[in-house]
């Protein structure tokens, strides 16, 4: 048996483990948990974040924030594209992931680029980009959509079931509240596919094959192999990507910004917070309550990524 | 281990003497001959080679001064943040006036009171009476005036001349007037009003007109502020949303409106496609290069209504590009200088050139806003903010953000009926109301 002496604090403070990992701590101190500290302080206060004093007004940002029905619309959202844009975005993450994996599938390096490429685009980019193929006049969505139903309409016809032509469509995507959050949803998801399936696939690259070439010979369909081999013991690389996304989404605003600026009430925390602290077109310049907010958003990722990593983990699986 | 330490405890004595050694000397002496202005515009806009031409100019009268231009951008206040909390400000820093005002209520902006009671550069008046009509005015904090305006920008309609004449059609002044344009547009296959529905800011332009074409401001601001007996379900209220949803029920505006994302209506515009574009007068400068050759473009002010003569219909809405000096300042002396100089009817015409109106008098009009001086002259009178109100204090600002603006934006996207817009603003602004007195309880 090996008994180790106790060791004094200080001792152990100058432990070259802790001499090297000083500096870093330092850094990170100085640049995050002072800042972090410094917010907390200021959502305490009401300030406009240009006078060098600030004035206490302990809870009241967080009072007024709770009354305000915007704040909660804009919580709400966040939470409207973490689980529809989630749900979207694993979905075809997945699926593609799995079928990319099959070395057996035809171009499977053009697809993945093709899926990965939205992801190198920088958020502005793809922002101005839907913007055109959102637009209700000429845009590329209602353009495809008015070929597709002319084909449809024309294969009716040819069938007898159709009469008459069809006209454009004309759907106005960004133009209401409900059509503006779907719209950024799509947006959002097909910006963010290529990174986890990435992710995934090389998760699906670590399961040996043998597994897959033991239930192929019990019988097992492609399909039963993905559900009861691949599902399962993704769940590591699952729980981490799912925790960036979830953290991604309640952090989101470059978007959500270029895109629609928080209008037809698709604001978030991010976009909401700097409307009212910054935006020099709402012109309120409120740093005490929009960083109340901002301590609200924190509290909110470490509440969902805890509990959520705390869920996933109960159970381990292994192979 | 030991060694370690001590060369941990070297790189930090080394860097300390750094940091001493390169830190700049900002002192009162080490700028007395420099004057650092923090600018709105980014280094490639048109007012960029201007302002840099102007320093240059400044600069020749002024032998060893150093003129710096700083390219802040429109966030040019996050720019300056750091430096107005460590009571380091720049000698003058230049936003919309309506955007400095935070400043102001701050009491971070130096007053220029004795200064604009002293001589203007090039004519022997105060240097306050060289501006346009009572423009100061609506940059007076506490009976101190802290902004200089420099460029003027209003909101009108737009027209095409070519249109017009085509049509036969003249400047509507009143909204009867307008919607029969409207008509006209309409019946020759041409969408009367072009409107990009996703900018709320335009979306807004038109309630906020159309209130102070059927109320009096002041009634406004009464309302808003939710003195007893008011109501947004007042007639003139109700009135001024049933003339905005007139053109919405009668198709109006452009097809798809609702989801047309800026600029994509200034374009349609433009093309001809549409008749009317409802902006402010920064549009010749926006559209110069999108414009058809030879497109000729007009303008008129947003109509009266002729069953409410005793609303502020007069009021133009206005706002205007202004420089202010911080409080704290290294070098006020010069940093008044250089605006007055900037104010002068020689710099004016520089001004001209990048076709933005000047808030001088006498200081001219480009070609491309003529007509423009008329609506700054009686017997029209100056608003600024949203429905004449907006900007008057925070927290008539506080009530726009959380009260009317999206009520309005939905109202002209079709959202509500007039009835119901009327009822939700009160229904909104009551709510506003109770919270406000319960946090202030």
């Amino acid at each position: 048996m090996i008994v180790r002496g106790k060791q004094s604090w200080w001792k152990s403070l100058a432990s070259p483990a802790m001499v090297l990992l000083a500096p870093a701590v330092l850094l990170y101190t100085l640049f995050f948990v002072w800042p972090a500290a410094q917010a907390f302080w200021v959502s305490l206060n009401k300030w406009s974040g240009f006078a060098p004093k600030m004035q206490w007004i302990g809870l009241a940002n967080f009072r007024e924030l709770w009354y305000e029905t915007k704040f909660w619309r804009a919580i709400l959202n966040n939470f409207i594209f973490m689980f529809g844009g989630g749900a979207a975005t694993f979905t075809f993450a997945l699926v593609f992931a799995a079928a990319l994996s099959n070395r057996k599938f035809p171009g499977r390096r053009f697809f993945k680029t093709v899926l990965f490429a939205p992801y190198v685009v920088s958020v502005v980019g793809i922002a101005i980009l839907w913007t055109f193929v959102y637009d209700p006049n000429w845009g590329l969505a209602n353009g495809l959509l008015s070929g597709a139903g002319k084909v449809i309409v024309s294969l009716l016809q040819q069938v007898g079931l159709a009469q008459g032509s069809t006209g454009a469509v004309s759907i106005e995507w960004l133009g209401s509240p409900a059509m503006a959050i779907v719209s950024l949803v799509i947006v959002m998801v097909w910006g963010g596919i290529g990174f986890y399936l990435v992710l995934l696939m090389a998760g699906i690259d670590r399961i040996p094959d043998d597994l897959y070439e033991a239930a192929r010979i019990d019988g097992a369909t492609e399909l039963q192999n993905f559900f009861h081999i691949t599902l399962p013991l993704l769940k590591d690389v699952l729980v981490v990507a799912i925790s960036i996304y979830i953290i991604g989404s309640l952090k989101t605003f470059g978007l959500i910004w270029a895109m629609t600026r928080g209008g037809q009430s698709t604001h978030v925390m991010g976009t909401y917070m700097y409307e009212v602290a910054f935006d020099p077109q709402t012109m309120t310049f409120r740093m005490g309550y929009g960083t109340a907010m901002t301590v609200i958003l924190f509290f909110l990722v470490v509440l969902m990524t805890f509990s959520f990593n705390r869920i996933m983990r109960r159970t381990k699986i292994e192979y | 281990m030991k060694g370690l330490l001590k060369g941990l405890a070297v790189v930090a004595v080394l860097f300390a003497v750094a940091v001493l050694l390169f830190h700049e000397k900002d002192t009162v002496a080490g700028r007395a001959n420099r004057l650092e202005i923090f600018y709105m515009y980014n280094e490639g806009e048109p007012q960029s080679d201007w302002v840099l031409d102007a320093a240059e100019r400044f600069g020749k009268l002024h032998p060893g001064l150093d003129v710096e231009v700083i390219f802040a951008g429109r966030d040019v206040l996050e720019k300056i943040r750091p430096r107005l909390i460590m009571d380091n400000p720049p000698d003058i820093v230049n936003q919309g006036g309506d955007i400095l005002r935070v400043l102001m209520e701050d009491g971070l902006l130096e007053p220029l009171d004795d200064a604009l009671a002293s001589p203007a550069m090039d004519r022997d008046i105060p240097w306050g009476d060289t501006f346009v009509g009572h423009l100061q005015d609506l940059y007076t904090f506490e009976g101190h005036r802290c902004q200089i305006p420099v460029g003027l920008f209003c909101n009108v309609i737009f027209y095409n001349k070519d249109q017009f004449e085509r049509f036969g059609l003249e400047k509507p002044r009143t909204w009867k007037e307008f919607l029969n344009v409207c008509q006209v547009f309409k019946d020759n296959g041409i969408e009367p009003i072009a409107a990009d529905g996703t900018e709320r800011g335009y979306n807004i332009m038109w309630i906020s007109a159309m209130l102070t074409r059927t109320a009096k401001i002041a009634h406004i601001k009464e309302t808003a502020l939710g003195k007893e007996g008011t109501s947004w379900t007042e007639e003139p209220f109700v009135e001024a949303a049933k003339l905005v949803g007139e053109l919405l029920d009668k198709g109006y505006i452009m097809k798809g409106y609702k989801a047309s994302k800026w600029p994509a209506a200034q374009i349609r515009w433009a093309q001809g496609k549409c008749g009317l574009l409802y902006n402010g007068t920064w549009i010749p400068k926006e559209m110069k290069e999108k414009l058809p050759k030879g497109f000729r473009m007009g303008m008129f002010r947003f109509p009266v209504v002729a069953a409410f003569p005793d609303a502020d219909g007069m009021k133009q809405n206005i706002g205007a590009e202004c420089y202010a000096i911080p409080k704290g300042a290294k070098n006020k002396a010069r940093a008044v200088e250089f605006l007055k100089f900037i104010t002068t009817r020689s710099e004016c015409k520089q001004y001209i050139k990048m076709d933005i109106a000047p808030a001088v008098v006498g200081g001219g009009m480009p070609e491309s806003l003529a007509g423009l001086d008329e609506l700054l002259m009686p017997p029209y009178g100056f608003m600024r903010g949203v429905a004449g109100i907006s900007a008057d204090s925070p927290e008539l600002q506080e009530w726009y953000r959380q009260v009317a603006r999206d009520i309005w934006n939905d109202a002209f996207l079709g959202k509500y009926t007039p009835d119901q817009m009327c009822r939700k603003m009160d229904e909104v602004q009551k709510r506003f109301h109770e919270r406000k007195e319960a946090l202030e309880k």
